[in-house]
C-alpha cells in the first residue's frame, strides 16, 4: 500500500504532457516559418529566374530573326557583337551546323544528350577556373543550324546558399528555443500541478481534510483546484452522513433493542402460562418492527443529509402533492375530531424530490394531528412568497416551549410531554434534513402566540429555482 | 401454486419456505443466483420470489432480466434489504412486479405473492366488479350494494376496486398504501385503518352483513360472508 | 533532444523540394566556355581596334587597361574591361550613324 501511494515520479519527457505540446507548438511554428521561407524564396530567386528566362527567350526570338534576314552570316555576326559587348560576362551562345562544327559561339562544345528543338535545360559550366550553374535553351534553325543561348545562374545560385543557410541557422535556433520552451513549460505546468497532487496523494493516504490551496490568479489550475475541493466537500459531506448514521444506530438503536430485549427475556424467565408467552412474543415483534422503522428514518435523514436523492429531483406541482397528503391525513383528524383546514394556492412549481416532500409533509401532520386535543385545529397551507415556497403546519396542541424548541430539530428529540405518544422522534429532524436537501430551513414558532396553549407552526421554508 | 424461492440466507429461506408450504404451495428453492436462473428457465414455475442480492455473480436484478430477455414472463416478487426509493425503481425497472423490503411480516409476504400469483391472466379489460351484493363500475364510477347507490369519494373508490380485484385475497396495509395511494414510506401511524374504516361504514350501514373483513396481524380481505 | 529528428526532415524537405522545381531537367556535362581565355582577350582586343571611334577617350583607355590586364595574368577583368570599350565604342557608332 505505501509503495502504491509513494509520490509518482515526474514523466519522462516525452511523457510529460507539457513537453508534448511545447513540441507541438514548435512543428506549428516550423511549418509556419516554412511557409515564410518559401514565399521569400519564390519572391526572390523565383523572380531572377522568371527575368532570366524571359531574356533568354527575347535574346533567342532576337538572334532567329536575325538569322531570317541576314542569314547564317548575319547571325554569326550578332553572336560575336553581343558576346563582346557583355560586360557582365553571363551569356552563352553556341551556333554550329548540320555537322555539328562550331560556327560561334562561347561554349566549347555541342553538350551531349540534350532534346530537341525548344527544350530548356540546367548544367554545370566551367569556367575562370570555377563551376557555376548555367540555363541554356536550344533553338533548330533553317539549314541544319542548331543555336544554344543561355545565361549563367551564378548569382542566383549564391542567393540559393544564402538562403539555405538562413533557413539552417533559423531552423537551429527554433528547436533551440523550443526545447528551452518546453522544458520551462514543463516545469512550469509541474510547479502548479504539485499542490493539487500533494492534495490528492495525501488524501489517497487517508487525510481527507486535506485541500487544494487555491491561488488569487482563477486560471485553469485554480478552477481544477476549486473544483477538487468541491467534490472533496461533497465525499466529507457523504462520508459524514454515513458516520451520523451510524453513530445513531450505535447509540439510539441500542435503546429500544434493549427494551425489547429485556421484555422477552423476563416473558421467558417469569412467563406463568403460554397465553402470557405469546402476548410477550408478540409484543416482541412489534417492538422490532418499531426498531426497523427507526432504522429506516435514519436511512432517510442520511440519504437526504448527504444529497444523495439530489439525483431524484424533478419537476413537480407542490400543491397536487399536498392536497394529496390532506386528503390522506383528513380521515384522520377527523377520526380524532380535529377540524383539517387547508389553504393551498392553485398550483406551485417547484424542482424537488417528490417522495421526501411527501414524508416530510406526512411526519408534520402526523405530529400535528397526535398532539392536538379533540375538538381542535390543524391546518395546513403553502404559499409562494418573494421567491420562497412555504409549507406550514399549525395546531392547537400545546406547543413547544422555546427551550424545546431549539432542540427539537435534533434527532430522537422527544419533548418530555409526549413520552407517552408513540414516535420514533425523527419525523422533524427528516423534516430539517429534507428542508437542507431543497436549500431551505425549517422554523419552529407559536401557532397562536399569547394564546394558551399557543399551538405550533412549522414552516418548511424553500427558495425557488 | 408453484413458486421458486432464490434465497441465500438459510434461515430466511427456511421460514418463508414452511410458511409457503403450510399455505398450500408447493416451493422450490435454490441458494444462489446461478441455480436460480437454471431452475427458472428450465422448469415452469407460477411464480419467483427473489432476493435482490444474491452470491454468485447472478444477483436478482440480473436474473430477472435474463429470464424477461428470454421471453419468461413469471411474475417476480422482489426480497430485498434495499429500501431506498431508487433502489425500488431499479428493481422493477429490471422486471419485478413487486418489491418487498427486509425485514417484513411474513402476512405481508403471503398477501404479496398470492395477489400477484392470482392476477387475472386476460387482459380483457373487466368493467364491473361484483362481491356478493356489493357491485362496483369501472366505466360509470358508481357503487350499488343490493342496488342501492352509495356515494363515494375518488379515493375510496380506488380503495374499494383494489379490495375488489383481490376479493378473498388478504391485502396488507403496506400494499393499499402503495397501490392506492402511491405512497412508498412509512406514515407512522394507522391512517389507512381510518380510511377503511370511513369506507366500511358507508358500504355497510343499514346491511347486516359486513363485507370487508379486518385479519388479524396482517390486512383487510373483502368477501362474501361464507 | 530525442524529438529532434522529425521537425529537422521536414526542415530539410522544405529547403530541397521548395526552391526548384526544375531540378529534375539538369544535365551533368562538362561544358566550358571559351570567352575566359587569353586568346578571347586578344580577339577583343583586335575586334576593338577594327572598331572605328575605338580612339575615343574612355574606350581607348578601358582598351589600355584591358590589355594590360590580360597581360598580367587578370584575364576575367581585362575582359570585362575590353568589352565595357566595345559597348561604348558601338553605342557611339549606332549613336551617330
Amino acid at each position: 500500500m505505501s509503495e502504491r501511494l509513494a509520490r509518482p515520479p515526474p514523466p519522462r519527457l516525452l511523457q510529460s504532457a507539457a513537453f508534448r505540446f511545447a513540441l507541438l507548438f514548435m512543428v506549428i511554428f516550423s511549418v509556419a516559418a516554412g511557409l515564410l521561407v518559401a514565399v521569400l524564396w519564390w519572391g526572390t530567386a523565383g523572380a531572377i529566374d522568371r527575368q532570366t528566362v524571359a531574356a533568354i527567350r527575347a535574346d533567342t526570338l532576337a538572334l532567329m530573326d536575325r538569322h531570317r534576314d541576314a542569314g547564317p552570316l548575319g547571325l554569326v555576326e550578332s553572336i560575336e557583337d553581343r558576346m563582346a559587348q557583355d560586360a557582365e560576362a553571363v551569356t552563352i551562345y553556341l551556333l554550329v551546323d548540320s555537322d555539328g562544327r562550331k560556327l560561334a559561339g562561347n561554349l566549347e562544345h555541342w553538350p551531349a544528350g540534350i532534346a530537341g528543338d525548344g527544350t530548356w535545360f540546367r548544367t554545370e559550366l566551367h569556367h575562370d577556373g570555377a563551376t557555376s550553374e548555367a540555363r541554356i535553351h536550344r533553338r533548330d534553325l533553317p539549314g541544319g543550324l542548331r543555336l544554344l543561348v543561355g545565361r549563367d545562374e551564378s548569382e542566383r545560385t549564391q542567393l540559393d546558399i544564402v538562403m539555405a543557410e538562413g533557413m539552417a541557422w533559423s531552423l537551429g535556433a527554433i528547436l533551440m528555443v523550443g526545447a528551452i520552451g518546453a522544458s520551462l513549460v514543463r516545469n512550469a505546468l509541474q510547479r502548479r500541478m504539485a499542490p493539487a497532487m500533494l492534495t490528492a496523494q495525501g488524501i489517497a493516504a487517508g487525510d481527507l481534510a486535506r485541500r487544494v490551496p487555491v491561488s488569487l490568479r482563477h486560471d485553469e489550475f485554480d478552477q481544477l483546484g476549486a473544483t477538487m475541493n468541491a467534490m472533496l466537500d461533497r465525499i466529507e459531506a457523504l462520508m459524514s452522513g454515513v458516520r451520523s448514521v451510524s453513530d445513531a444506530i450505535a447509540h439510539d438503536l441500542r435503546t429500544p433493542i434493549a427494551r425489547a430485549r429485556g421484555k422477552l427475556e423476563e416473558a421467558l424467565a417469569a412467563a406463568r402460562s403460554e397465553e402470557r408467552l405469546r402476548a410477550a412474543v408478540e409484543e416482541g415483534i412489534a417492538d422490532l418492527d418499531n426498531i426497523s422503522r427507526i432504522f429506516q428514518a435514519l436511512l432517510r435523514i442520511a440519504e437526504a443529509e448527504a444529497g444523495a436523492r439530489r439525483a431524484a429531483f424533478a419537476p413537480l406541482d407542490l400543491s397536487a402533492v399536498l392536497s394529496d397528503a390532506a386528503e390522506f391525513y383528513e380521515a384522520m383528524a377527523e377520526a380524532r375530531n380535529q377540524h383539517f383546514e387547508t389553504s393551498l394556492p392553485e398550483q406551485l412549481d417547484l424542482v424537488g424530490d417528490r417522495d421526501l416532500l411527501l414524508q416530510a409533509v406526512a411526519n408534520l401532520l402526523d405530529n400535528a394531528i397526535k398532539f392536538t386535543p379533540p375538538g381542535g385545529v390543524v391546518r395546513l397551507s403553502a404559499r409562494c412568497d418573494a421567491g420562497v415556497a412555504e409549507i406550514a403546519v399549525e395546531d392547537s396542541g400545546p406547543g413547544l416551549s422555546p427551550s424545546d424548541r431549539e432542540r427539537a430539530l435534533d434527532r430522537f428529540f422527544r419533548a418530555d410531554v409526549s413520552r407517552n405518544t408513540p414516535g420514533s422522534g425523527l419525523g422533524l429532524s427528516l423534516v430539517r434534513a429534507v428542508a437542507q436537501l431543497h436549500g431551505g430551513e425549517v422554523r419552529l414558532e407559536d401557532a397562536q402566540p399569547g394564546f394558551t396553549p399557543p399551538g405550533l407552526r412549522v414552516s418548511l421554508r424553500m427558495p425557488l429555482p | 401454486m408453484r413458486i421458486l424461492l432464490v434465497e441465500d440466507d438459510v434461515e430466511v429461506a427456511r421460514f418463508v419456505k414452511k410458511g409457503l408450504q403450510e399455505a398450500g404451495h408447493t416451493v422450490e428453492h435454490a441458494p444462489n443466483g446461478r441455480e436460480g436462473l437454471f431452475l427458472a428457465a428450465s422448469e415452469s414455475f407460477d411464480m419467483l420470489v427473489l432476493d435482490r442480492m444474491l452470491p454468485g455473480g447472478v444477483d436478482g436484478v440480473r436474473l430477472v432480466e435474463t429470464l424477461r430477455g428470454q421471453g419468461n414472463r413469471t411474475p417476480v416478487l422482489f426480497l430485498s434489504a434495499l429500501s431506498a426509493v431508487d433502489e425500488r425503481v431499479k428493481g422493477l425497472k429490471a422486471g419485478g412486479d413487486d418489491y418487498l423490503v427486509k425485514p417484513f411480516a411474513f402476512a405481508e409476504l403471503l398477501a404479496r405473492v398470492e395477489a400477484l400469483g392470482r392476477r387475472p391472466s386476460s387482459e380483457a379489460p373487466v368493467t364491473k366488479l361484483r362481491v356478493a351484493d356489493l357491485e362496483l363500475d369501472l366505466l360509470s364510477r358508481t357503487v350499488t350494494r343490493s342496488g342501492k347507490r352509495i356515494d363515494v369519494q375518488p379515493r375510496e373508490f380506488r380503495l374499494l376496486e383494489h379490495l375488489m380485484r383481490h376479493a378473498g385475497q388478504v391485502v396488507t396495509r403496506t400494499m393499499l398504501l402503495e397501490k392506492v395511494w402511491d405512497y412508498h414510506f412509512d406514515p407512522q401511524t394507522n391512517v389507512i385503518d381510518v380510511h377503511v374504516s370511513r369506507l366500511r361504514q358507508k358500504l355497510d350501514k343499514g346491511f347486516d352483513k359486513p363485507l370487508i373483513h379486518t385479519v388479524r396481524n396482517a390486512g383487510y380481505m373483502i368477501r362474501a360472508e361464507g | 533532444m530525442p524529438a529532434a529528428p522529425a521537425p529537422f526532415a521536414f526542415a530539410l524537405a522544405v529547403l530541397l523540394v521548395l526552391p526548384n522545381p526544375a531540378r529534375a531537367e539538369h544535365q551533368p556535362q562538362d561544358l566550358r566556355l571559351t570567352t575566359d581565355t587569353l586568346e578571347y582577350c586578344h580577339a577583343l582586343a583586335r575586334r576593338l581596334e577594327s572598331m572605328p571611334g575605338h580612339m575615343e577617350p574612355t574606350p581607348r583607355l578601358l582598351g589600355q587597361q584591358g590589355r594590360r590586364l590580360c597581360a598580367r595574368g587578370h584575364v576575367k577583368t581585362g575582359i570585362a574591361r575590353l568589352r565595357r570599350a566595345i559597348r561604348i565604342t558601338a553605342g557611339k557608332q549606332s549613336d551617330g550613324g
